[in-house]
This record gives structure tokens, C-alpha cells and sequence, in this order.
């Protein structure tokens, strides 16, 4: 028998179908038998029966195949022969499958798997039979079948997708998915593979699971093979995304992206289809080298099929050459789901995209609407403004167009421009005025006119606006802006009439209390005003300030919680503190206790947007507070303050003043034990909190602070030995030798390092370096050691502290330090000559925290380095960038570096200002001073000025002695000065004077004293 | 666009796409199979057995093959992927087997040897290896290349020109070229080095937005997101969007944690949060605070 290369044929177009159990209907079914044929009963007839099946199965004549052939195999049964029953078995089976005649098909290859389990084609009569049982529509059969011989190797990939079609056909969606899950896991690199992708991506959002469905898309996309269904994963993931734009976003987004652009999908799909084309033509050809019109019309029915596909596919293709919109509609989405999760750069290069490129667009408005959104949230407000007047101009009538009229004033308010932003508002009102935000509008105008403190302008559009909109929602408060116009003009008169007017209208207005508040403020004013006029005999008046207090009580009392609550228990405080002493005493009252409570109250109560006042009632209640002892009070205030606003800048400070509190608090030396060590815990939870974080300021105060708790207290003395009075003669028992005391900066750095825990690693190089830092701080701290060879003596701790400063130089990155170490490190990096890395410190200061409290020791320092090589220009540049646009801590020595980088262009004249700014300021006297003075006198000297420059080098060692070397400078000059003036005594009067002043202080061999004769010998005189 | 059914569609379009059967066509109409052929010198060497069942070789000249039939190789898909992700060492090592399996079907229609000396191309021109790249450079002179092909080769042009300093003209060619091709792995790719130029020569915002474009418009790129979004995120810093950089830095290592950039946007959030702090911990620790009273001092 030949039969092999029919088979192979014949398996190969029931094997590599389009892998799916979609039942066509099958052709009608034979007319029956009139009679069913006997049974073959000899060798003879039998061989006839094979012959002829044989000859019908190599001519495709699947029917007389079938039927010859399952007579042979009834027979061959009944007569008990079985040599090659196997092969007639199954191509029995293969000829009723290419009939689609199901039953036949199923009951012939069960035969084959139930006789001959180790046939040879085995694998292919199971894949047979389960396709069969699903293309007869028993789906669970099917699943049932393939799901024994799924784990095969060589069919796995073959069976895999038809079970799990299988599954979901037979409503196991479940199991389906768990099946394609597993075929995935071998990748999505096939396009068997995408396409088992595709259904199980559908299966999930089907079931509503649309994330991985989405994560399905996403891999999809990232296959190489995904080109092959672009058209397909375009439509899927528009689909799904479009449902999920408004409830999740960030999936929407992955769906989105895996959607191509119209020309790619486009240019693929049309690649795609010639390549359908190119095989139609294929199957063509083989369809006319058929030798049998059977064979040929298996390969007809392939061209009319893939024509039919090609046909659907080209109509696919033709709906999105169709489409205008289709990227537009991708790219609007994108931007929703962008502009949802706060990623406005992208949202707002979509939106660009289809304002630029699709005009058409239905959404061509939300579009821009959502372009300018984005632009407002980037903070590029320019750009967002001129986008703006374009929208209005482009689409004056959309709902959007009065929501950005009244932004694009807020935008330019908020950016202080209001002149600018009134002229706009106005010019939106003349081009549309029935816009419908025009009454917001105006009220935005008014706003305006308020910051530019033009009142008569607001009042005049307040009038425009009451006849314009006589009861429109707003009048109320355009009644009350209307009044509050005369209160910034100090029109009492007017205040007090139409304020007090408005609060009767409006008994339960939303601006009542702050009218109140406002009322308020006339009437303390009227008292100040009154107590101004009676100066003269303040002692003997009476102020009224009780009445105002009245007033604002009853105003606190009916509104307890409103949002000027800080500000009435303010203008409480202030009232007490301006009470004259007769109404204090007429009062009876505790003045400091009353207004310390006010502005207690003040502070606890002030908005949260309301820094002012909340720092001036924080500032005056603490100063307050303090002077009268009050520390309980002092740490709920600040209690309150870290608890209520964890988002204050001034946090860490508030912290401080908790445990300053705590400590204070304390009286007994218990209660002071038990202070220190709750302040210790407080301070290393918060530190520890912050201390990884560089840009955190406020965290080495609290680090000094905990430095300062963690000194060790001096033991009591021990008590010397007293003789007993009644046996003078006894000898007295010397008081047990005390054990050496450890050092105090050992025994503090263990308490550091027990509280900041570098032992649990928890620190990264920034705490390490805060750690360092606090055991510097803490050095500094302590009192000079006591020398253990005499006790009486002491050793100063300056080199000590010198060389773990050194050790903290070597070892710290810049990059990890905080602005306050930075600083810190810079600036004895800088005395200590290692300018590089001075620099980098200062350099990271300057550009990483432009808005810290020490920003100006980085100019200042850079300053300095400049003016030591001399590059005085340089110097003076950083100088007054420090002075004139950070003035901080450092600002008096910015101030003298401006000084001398200028004396050193030869600007002689131009350094005093910012000289006698020094020495005028007495908070900075110092040896700031005595430098000032000093560059004073050689300004003056320079102008030829010697008496007043000898003055103010003579103003050095009068006044500053305790700084050697500038007095030795002040001497030294001051004998030049004199020497010019042609009083050469004097002169040489001087530099005995430093002649003796060194050896008063022991310091004849001291480099001074070189200075000293270098002076005399230069100008000639003799010290003698 | 008319919705279709997933499951009519994919099945309709499996059968354009059904696995190849990796063959040759020759212009006598034979079909070769794969499993029968070998390269001898420039001659497709076709084992068939005789009418004896003895084996025979028939030698073709490969002029004569007018046609291959072939999937994409795996390992050009590899080298491509490697490509995007700028991995240009493993784009070369996964591009060259491929140039020399298709190298005697240079143009022949259905060959994978252009695709693959491109992406050599490109390699070379990222690792600086200039004679190499000159060399193959010269041996494509003679090949006519399809609209997308020359965009390909214009943009290793531009990329060996960055790679040897010369910026402006490398910029100026990528922008000719971006109108030239729809093929969203190659301008997503255009884009991504675009954006390295501008960083560069310091036009951060130029920069941004050629990363930006690679997000929003060629997101189907799976490969070439990260780098795109680092790039944004580096040029935001430089502008001074610290936070926006920040974020983006926080998206893109959880959106691509495998990723070599995820490395790299960790690194770098490091340094950014030690400047302007962790939203992500301060709100924490917000929550916190506002949730316990402070400490007992009582």
C-alpha cells in the first residue's frame, strides 16, 4: 500500500487549519444508502475494497474513500484481520474530517487511539479527534481531550491555544486564561503566539480584569511579531483604553501606547495584505498543477477564502485611511490620562500635537483647553496666557472660554502683574461681553484694583457692577469690597458707616467677622490717635482701649473659629500693650499676663495662611512668655505649633523651643534629670527623622541642641576630710582617692552615638556627617580640659577641635553635606588653606541650596578665596551678590569684603559706606569692627586724609585690645599716619606703644613684633 | 473605527501570517526548503535524493534566487531590541550572524541582510568604531535602499558624526530625516539620539521634548521608553524642574524596574531627594505627625 505521501498531505490540511474549533457547516449529508453494502467476506473482495478506497483517497475523493474503506475496516473487524487496520483506521477518520462529517471522523480515530496507543500516528489522531469533538460543537469533549495530551512536548504548542479555545467555547473562561497563561510563558515570539496573545487579552477584559488585559497589549506591542496585527492591537487597545481613561489612567496610558500611528498602520497593513496576495497567487498556481480536480479544489477553496479575507482586511484598512481623527483620537486620550496623573510635560506635548496638527478634530478645543491646563500646572505662564487669548479668540463660544478668561487673569494676579491683568480682564469683557464669567470678572478687576491700591477704580466697578448685575449672587461682596475700599484709605468716617452698614444687611455674611475684625482696627486707631494727641501728659490719661477689647471679645465670642480669629486675638494683644498705665490701673489688670495670652491665643488660632500673623503672635507671645518665666506655656504653644503645622518651614525650630521649654521647665535636680533625658529622646526621633536628608535645614540646630544635653554633669566635689572637734587629736582618714574622671567629650560622643544609632546603619553619608557633626559641636561645647598633671590648670581645647574638624574636612563628600555644614566646612577648609575643596563646598551651597539661611557663606567664602588670589573684581562680585541678594548671617562680613575688594581697585572712596555700616551697628561690635576700622583708616590714608585715618587706626587699640593683631595694625599704621603729617614723635610714640603692649602680653617673639621694627625701620625711627 | 471581533480578526489575520516556511524561490519556479539548502561559496546548494534514493546536490547561483521566504530571525529581533535599549555592544554581537546568513541575498526581496547591516551600522557608529563603520558604510554604496532604509543610514550617518564631535550637523541630519519614514521604531529612535544631541550642546528643552516625543507619540516602543524618560528626567533637572524630574525619575523606576535606566534613575533620585526631599516619605511622616500628639512632657 502507498499510502505515506497522500497521508502526509492529506494531515497537513487537517492539522495546520487556522487553529480553531469554528465549526463550518458541514456540506449536506449524503444521500443514505438505499441499501448498506455487504460485508466483504473473502480475501478477494477485500483487496477490492482497499484498492478502490485507496484509489478515491489519492484522488481526494473523500466520500467513496471513506466509504470503501470503512466497508474494509468492518469487514477486516468481523474476520479478525488487523494488518494495517491502524492506517485504514485513520485515514477513514481523515477523509470524514475533510467531509466534515464529525461522527465518523470521531468513532474511526477512537478506534486507531484506543487499539494502537503507541501508533505511529498517534499525536496527530488525538489532535484529530479533539479538533473534531469542537468543530461537532462538544467543547467540553474537546477540552476533555486535549487536556490528556497537553503536556506532550512535540504538540504542546499545537494543543495548547485549540484547549483553550476549547475552554472558553465551552464557558470555562477561567481555565482558558489559565492555559494561554501558561502557553505565554514561552513568550510572545511567533505569531501563533501573538494570536493566542490577542485571545487572552480579550479573555481578561472580558471578564472585566482589564489591567491584564492591558499588561497582555503591553507585551504584545514589545513583540517583534506584533506588526503582523497591528490593525487588530490598534483597534483592541483603542477600544479598552477609551473605558478606561476616567477610572485608571495609568492603564489607559500602556493600552494607548500600544497603538501605532495612522501611516505605520497603514504602511503594515498594506504590507500585509501583499503578502495575502502574494500566497492567494501561490495557492493559484498550485491549484492549476493539481493533477486531480479534487486535489485542485482544496487549493480553490484556499483562494476564495484568503480572497475573502483579503477583501475583509482591505475594508479594515480602508475604515482608517477613512479616519482623520484616528491619531488625533489616540493623542487626545493619551493627554487625558497624562494630564490625570499629573504628567503634564507629557500632556502637554499631546495636546500641542493635535492643536498643531488637527483642526479638525472634534476635540480640536478641549485639546488646547488642555494644553493651556497643562502649561498653568508647569508654571509657564507666558505661554499659557498668549494660549489663552488665542482659545478665546478661536473658540470665544465653548464652555471652556470663560473658565480660561477668568484663569488667565488669576494666572497673571498671582504673578503680581495686576495692571496687566486688569487691562486683560477688561479687554475680554469689550471683545465678549456676554461671556458668562464677566461678572467674575469683575470681580477679578476689583481684586486688581486693590493691589494697586486703586480705590477709587474698584469703587467705580463695584457702581458699574451693581447696575450691571443688580442681584446677582456676588452683590454681597461687592457691598462689602465696596466699604473696604475706605478702610485702605483711612476713611474712618466712611469705614465706620458702610462696614458697620454691611454688618447690619448681612447679619450672617460671609464677611461678617472680618468686617468686625475691620471695625475693629478704626477703633483702636482712634485710640492710638487720642493717646498720640495727649503725649504730653500721658502719665495723667486715661485711654479707652477697654472698649476696642470689648468689641473684638464679642466679636471672638460670636464667630470662635473664624478665619481672623489670629488676627482679633492680635489686635487683643496689642490693645492691652497699649493701654496707658492709668487704664491698667483703673483696670486692675495683669497687662503682661492679658496681651502674653492674646498672642498666645493668636498664634494658636491663626489661619494656616496666614504666616503673618501667625509669626508675629508666635514672636510676641514667646518674648513675652519668656520675660515672665512662663516656660510651661511656651512649650504648649510650640507643641501646638509642630503639631498643627507639620508643613511649616520653621518646624524644626519650633521643636527647639519645645525642648528649650522642657528643659527650663525643670526645677529640681530630678525633674531637671528626667528633662534632659525626654529632651535627649524628643530631639533624636525628630533629628533622626531628618537626618538623612541633606536639604532639610534646621536639623544641626537641633543637633547642637541634643550636643548640649548630651554633656556630661560634673560630679559633685568630693568632701574634704573634717577632724572630729571632739578628738582634735585623731588623726583624720584622707577621703577615698576619687576615680579619674572620663572624659567629658568620650562619655558626650557616647551619648551621641547612642541616640543618633550609627550602630544600626540606618544612617546614609549625609547622617554619618550630621553625626560628625554633632560630636564637633559637642567638643566645642565643653570647657577646656583639666590637665591631669595639674589640676588647677587647664588645657584649651582649639587644637583638638581643629583636628577633628581636619578629620571631617578629609573625610566628607560635599555632595552629601547640608547648606549648614557646607558652610561650616567651607569656611575652615578656607582658614586652613585647602581652597579646592572650599570651594566645592561652596560652589555645591550656592547652586544646590539657593534658599538656605547659609547661601551667603558661600558667596562670602568665594569672596574671601578670590580676594586671597587677588582676583579683586571676582571678590567684589561675590561679595555683593551676598550683600545685595542674600543678606543673612553673613551679611557685615559681605559687607567688609565689598569694602576692601573695592579699596584694592583703588576705590578709595566707596568702601566707607559699607565701613561705617559695620562700625555704626553695635550688634556686630567685634573684631569685625576692628577690620572695619582699620580699612576705614586706609581709605582715608589712600585720600591723603592722615589725622582722621590715624583716628580710626587709633580707635582699634582703644577700643579693641583683646585682638593683638589689629591693634598691632592700628600702632603700626597709626605711626605712619604721623610720620606723613610730619609729627615723627608720634609717630615713633606709637610703635613703642606696640612695642610694649606686645611684651605686656609675653608676645615680644611673636611675628608682631617683627611688624613693629619692620614699621621703624621703614619710616626711620628709632624704638629706643 | 468599527470594532471587530478579537477572535474573527486574529484568525483572519493568522492566516497572513502563518509561520514561515523558510524557503528559497528561484526563478525556474523551484521551491527550496531551508532544511535542503546550504551556502556554498556564492551557490545555494540543494540536497534531493535521486530517483535511487541516492543523495545529490544540485549547486544554484544565487542570482538565481529570486525570492526567500523566511521569518524575521530571532536574533535580529534581539539585535533590534538591543539597539533601543542602547546596548550597541549586544546589537552588533546579535546583527552580524544574521548579515552573514543573508549575505549572498543582499537585495534580493524577503532577505534580512539590509535590516541587519543597519543595525551593524548603527552599532558601530555608538562604539566609535570608525574604520569598521566606514568600511561597511562603503559596501552598501552600490545597493539601491528603500525611503526607510536611507533614513536608517542617514541616522548612523548623524550618529557617527555625534560620536566624532561633530554636533550640528549630526542634529541637522536626523531632523531632515524625521518626515522621511512612519516607522515609529525608527523615529522613536531618531528621536531618543536627537534628544542626546540637544543635551549635548545644552538645549535642554530642545532635548526634552525629543524625549517627550518618543513617550507620546511612538509609546508603541516599548524598548526605547526608559531611555526616553531618563532623558526627560536629566533635561528637567538642568532646567531646574527638580520635582517634575523627580517624579519622573519615581515613575520610570517603577514603571521599568528591570531596566538599566531604573539603575540609573535611582542613583540619580538619590542625589535629587537629598535637594528637595521625598514627597513620597514626607507625606509618610506628614500622616504621621498629624496622627500621634506630640510627646508626653508631663
Amino acid at each position: 500500500m502507498k499510502f505515506s505521501a497522500h497521508l502526509l498531505a492529506a494531515v497537513a490540511i487537517c492539522c495546520s487549519g487556522p487553529g480553531t474549533l469554528t465549526a463550518a457547516p458541514p456540506p449536506a449529508a449524503p444521500a443514505p444508502a438505499a441499501t448498506t453494502p455487504p460485508l466483504a467476506t473473502n480475501q478477494l473482495e477485500m483487496q477490492d475494497l482497499l484498492t478502490a478506497g485507496d484509489k478515491a483517497f489519492q484522488q481526494s475523493d473523500w466520500a467513496l474513500a471513506s466509504a470503501k474503506l470503512s466497508l474494509y475496516a468492518l469487514s477486516a473487524e468481523k474476520l479478525g484481520i488487523t494488518e494495517k487496520l491502524d492506517i485504514i483506521y485513520y485515514i477513514i477518520g481523515i477523509s470524514n474530517f475533510q467531509l466534515k462529517q464529525w461522527t465518523p471522523t470521531i468513532d474511526f480515530l477512537k478506534k486507531y487511539e484506543d487499539k494502537y496507543p503507541k501508533g505511529e500516528f498517534i499525536r496527530d489522531v488525538q489532535i484529530l479527534v479533539g479538533k473534531a469533538l469542537g468543530l461537532s460543537g462538544d467543547f467540553k469533549g474537546a477540552a476533555s481531550q486535549f487536556e490528556k495530551i497537553r503536556n506532550f512536548p512535540e504538540i504542546k504548542d499545537q494543543v495548547m491555544p485549540l484547549l483553550a479555545e476549547a475552554y472558553e467555547r465551552s464557558d470555562q473562561g477561567a481555565e482558558a486564561v489559565k492555559v494561554l497563561d501558561e502557553y505565554l510563558k514561552g513568550g510572545y515570539n511567533s505569531t501563533d503566539r501573538i494570536n493566542a496573545a490577542l485571545r487572552l487579552a480579550s479573555l481578561y477584559l472580558t471578564v472585566g480584569d482589564v489591567e491584564k488585559g492591558v499588561d497582555v497589549l503591553d507585551k504584545i506591542k514589545n513583540s517583534p511579531s506584533s506588526a503582523d496585527f497591528v490593525i487588530i492591537i490598534n483597534a483592541k487597545a483603542l477600544e479598552t483604553a477609551k473605558n478606561l481613561v476616567d477610572t485608571k489612567p495609568e492603564t489607559a496610558i500602556i493600552a494607548l501606547q500600544a497603538i501605532r500611528r495612522k501611516s505605520e498602520v497603514i504602511r503594515l497593513q498594506t504590507a500585509r495584505n501583499e503578502i495575502l496576495k502574494g500566497k492567494i497567487a501561490e495557492w493559484a498556481r498550485l491549484r492549476a498543477l493539481s493533477p486531480t480536480a479534487a486535489a485542485g479544489a482544496r487549493y480553490q477553496s484556499l483562494v476564495e477564502e484568503g480572497k475573502d479575507r483579503l477583501k475583509q482586511l482591505e475594508q479594515l484598512q480602508e475604515t482608517v485611511e477613512k479616519d482623520d481623527s484616528y491619531d488625533a483620537v489616540v493623542l487626545y486620550n493619551l493627554g487625558r490620562c497624562f494630564d490625570k496623573l499629573g504628567r503634564n510635560w507629557e500632556s502637554e506635548l499631546a495636546f500641542r500635537t493635535i492643536v498643531a496638527n488637527y483642526k479638525t478634530f472634534a476635540n480640536a478645543s478641549s485639546a488646547m483647553f488642555g494644553q493651556v491646563i497643562s502649561m498653568v500646572n508647569l508654571k509657564r505662564t507666558e505661554e499659557a496666557l498668549t494660549l489663552c487669548k488665542t482659545f478665546l479668540k478661536e473658540y470665544p463660544k465653548t464652555t471652556e472660554a470663560p473658565i480660561l478668561a477668568e484663569l488667565a487673569v488669576t494666572m497673571l494676579m498671582e504673578k503680581q502683574d495686576f495692571e496687566p491683568a486688569r487691562n486683560l480682564a477688561k479687554e475680554i469683557i469689550a471683545a465678549h461681553p456676554d461671556n458668562p464669567s464677566v461678572n467674575k470678572l469683575i470681580l477679578l478687576i476689583i481684586g486688581c484694583d486693590f493691589s494697586l491700591y486703586a480705590f477709587k477704580d474698584a469703587r467705580a466697578e463695584c457702581e458699574g457692577y451693581r447696575q450691571r448685575f443688580p442681584n446677582d449672587a456676588f452683590k454681597e461682596e461687592i457691598d462689602y469690597r465696596y466699604a473696604l475700599t475706605f478702610f485702605f484709605e483711612n476713611d474712618y468716617k466712611n469705614t465706620l458707616a458702610l462696614l458697620g452698614k454691611y454688618v447690619t444687611d448681612y447679619p450672617n455674611g460671609g464677611y461678617k467677622t472680618d468686617a468686625r475684625y475691620r471695625l475693629g482696627i478704626v477703633l483702636y486707631g482712634e485710640q492710638q490717635a487720642e493717646k498720640t494727641k495727649n503725649g504730653k501728659n500721658i502719665k495723667d490719661y486715661e485711654s479707652h482701649f477697654r472698649n476696642v477689647i470689648a468689641d473684638v471679645r464679642n466679636t471672638i465670642e460670636q464667630d470662635p473659629n473664624s478665619a481672623v480669629s489670629g488676627e482679633l486675638y492680635a489686635l487683643l494683644g496689642d490693645c492691652y500693650d497699649q493701654m496707658t498705665a492709668k487704664e491698667v490701673e483703673a483696670l486692675g489688670i495683669d497687662r503682661e499676663k492679658e496681651s502674653a495670652d492674646a498672642y498666645m491665643q493668636g498664634a494658636l488660632k491663626a489661619a494656616p495662611e496666614n504666616q503673618e500673623v501667625l509669626d508675629y503672635c508666635m514672636e510676641q507671645a514667646r518674648t513675652k512668655l519668656q520675660a515672665t518665666d512662663r516656660w510651661k506655656d511656651i512649650r504648649i504653644l510650640y507643641e501646638d505649633f509642630v503639631k498643627t503645622r507639620p508643613k511649616h518651614p520653621d518646624r524644626l525650630k519650633g521643636i527647639y523651643w519645645v525642648c528649650k521649654a522642657m528643659s527650663r521647665e525643670a526645677k529640681t535636680p530630678e525633674e531637671k534629670a528626667a528633662a534632659t533625658e525626654k529632651v535627649k529622646a524628643y530631639l533624636s526621633k525628630e533629628i533622626l527623622s531628618n537626618i538623612n536628608r541633606a536639604n532639610t535645614e534646621g536639623v544641626e540646630m537641633l543637633i547642637e541642641q541634643l550636643a548640649q544635653n548630651c554633656i556630661p554633669k560634673r560630679k559633685p566635689r568630693a568632701l574634704k576630710p573634717v577632724a572630729d572637734p571632739t578628738n582634735p587629736g585623731a588623726v583624720v582618714a584622707p577621703p577615698p582617692p576619687a576615680a579619674p574622671e572620663e572624659d567629658p567629650f568620650i562619655a558626650g560622643s557616647r551619648e551621641l552615638d547612642k541616640f543618633l544609632g550609627s550602630a544600626s546603619g540606618k544612617l546614609n553619608a549625609t547622617g554619618e556627617a550630621r553625626l560628625a557633626y554633632a560630636k564637633i559641636q559637642l567638643l566645642k561645647m565643653l570647657p577646656p580640659k583639666i590637665d591631669p598633671a595639674d589640676p588647677k590648670k587647664r588645657i584649651d581645647r582649639a587644637p583638638e577641635v581643629d583636628k577633628i574638624m581636619d578629620d571631617f574636612g578629609q573625610n566628607s563628600n560635599p555632595d552629601n553635606l547640608s547648606a549648614t555644614m557646607l558652610a561650616f566646612l567651607g569656611d575652615h577648609l578656607r582658614k586652613k588653606g585647602v581652597l579646592e575643596k572650599a570651594m566645592q563646598c561652596y560652589n555645591r551651597l550656592a547652586q544646590v541650596f539657593p534658599k538656605s539661611d547659609y547661601v551667603d557663606f558661600a558667596y562670602v567664602g568665594l569672596g574671601d578665596i578670590a580676594f586671597e588670589q587677588k582676583d579683586f573684581p571676582q571678590a567684589e562680585k561675590h561679595y555683593s551678590k551676598a550683600r545685595d541678594e542674600m543678606p543673612g548671617m553673613k551679611y557685615p562680613n559681605a559687607l567688609l569684603g565689598v569694602a576692601k575688594a573695592q579699596f584694592s581697585q583703588n576705590n578709595f572712596t566707596g568702601p566707607e559706606k559699607p565701613l561705617q555700616e559695620i562700625v555704626g551697628t553695635k550688634e556686630w561690635k567685634g573684631e569685625l569692627t576692628a577690620e572695619a576700622l582699620y580699612w576705614l583708616g586706609k581709605c582715608a590714608f589712600a585720600q591723603k586724609d592722615f589725622a582722621k585715618a590715624a583716628n580710626y587706626f587709633q580707635r582699634i587699640f582703644l577700643s579693641f585690645g583683646k585682638f593683638n593683631d589689629w591693634c598691632i595694625k592700628g600702632y603700626v599704621e597709626a605711626a605712619e599716619c604721623f610720620k606723613a603729617m610730619g609729627e615723627p614723635d608720634k609717630a615713633k610714640q606709637h610703635l613703642q606703644e606696640a612695642r610694649d603692649f606686645l611684651k605686656k602680653r609675653k608676645l615680644e617673639g611673636s611675628p608682631l613684633m617683627q611688624q613693629v621694627k619692620d614699621q621703624a625701620t621703614n619710616l626711620k625711627l628709632s624704638l629706643d | 473605527m468599527k470594532p471587530i471581533s478579537l477572535c474573527c480578526a486574529a484568525a483572519l489575520l493568522t492566516m497572513t501570517s502563518q509561520s514561515m516556511a523558510q524557503k528559497y524561490f528561484t526563478n525556474k519556479g523551484q521551491e527550496i526548503p531551508d532544511s535542503q539548502a546550504s551556502m556554498q561559496g556564492t551557490n545555494l546548494a540543494w540536497r534531493q535524493k535521486d530517483l535511487l534514493g541516492k543523495d545529490k546536490v544540485i549547486n544554484i547561483p544565487s542570482t538565481d534566487i529570486i525570492r526567500l521566504d523566511f521569518p524575521m530571525p530571532t536574533d535580529l529581533q534581539s539585535a533590534e531590541i538591543a539597539l533601543n535599549r542602547g546596548d550597541a555592544e549586544a546589537a552588533l554581537a546579535k546583527a552580524i550572524p544574521v548579515s552573514k546568513q543573508f549575505e549572498a541575498f543582499k537585495t534580493t526581496p524577503g532577505s534580512y541582510y539590509l535590516s541587519a547591516t543597519l543595525i551593524q551600522l548603527e552599532s558601530l557608529a555608538l562604539l566609535k568604531k570608525t574604520d569598521e563603520f566606514e568600511k561597511l558604510r562603503a559596501s552598501l554604496k552600490t545597493i539601491s535602499l528603500s525611503p526607510a532604509d536611507s533614513v536608517r543610514l542617514a541616522a548612523a550617518d548623524a550618529l557617527l558624526d555625534f560620536a566624532k564631535g561633530i554636533v550640528g550637523p549630526a542634529e541637522t541630519t536626523i531632523m531632515a530625516n524625521l518626515a522621511k519614514t512612519d516607522d515609529a521604531s525608527v523615529l522613536a529612535r531618531l528621536h531618543n539620539f536627537l534628544g542626546d544631541i540637544r543635551t549635548k550642546v545644552s538645549n535642554y528643552k530642545g532635548a526634552l521634548e525629543a524625549y517627550l516625543s518618543v513617550t507620546v507619540l511612538y509609546g508603541s516602543q516599548g524598548d526605547q521608553l526608559p531611555r526616553a524618560e531618563l532623558g526627560a528626567a536629566l533635561a528637567l533637572i538642568k532646567m531646574d524642574y527638580l520635582e517634575d524630574a523627580r517624579n519622573m525619575l519615581i515613575g520610570l523606576s517603577e514603571r521599568y524596574p528591570t531596566s538599566p535606566q531604573a539603575t540609573v534613575a535611582k542613583k540619580q533620585l538619590d542625589d535629587l531627594l537629598k535637594i528637595i526631599g521625598d514627597v513620597r516619605v514626607q507625606k509618610a511622616e506628614t500622616e504621621e505627625a498629624e496622627a500621634k500628639a506630640t510627646p508626653e512632657t508631663k
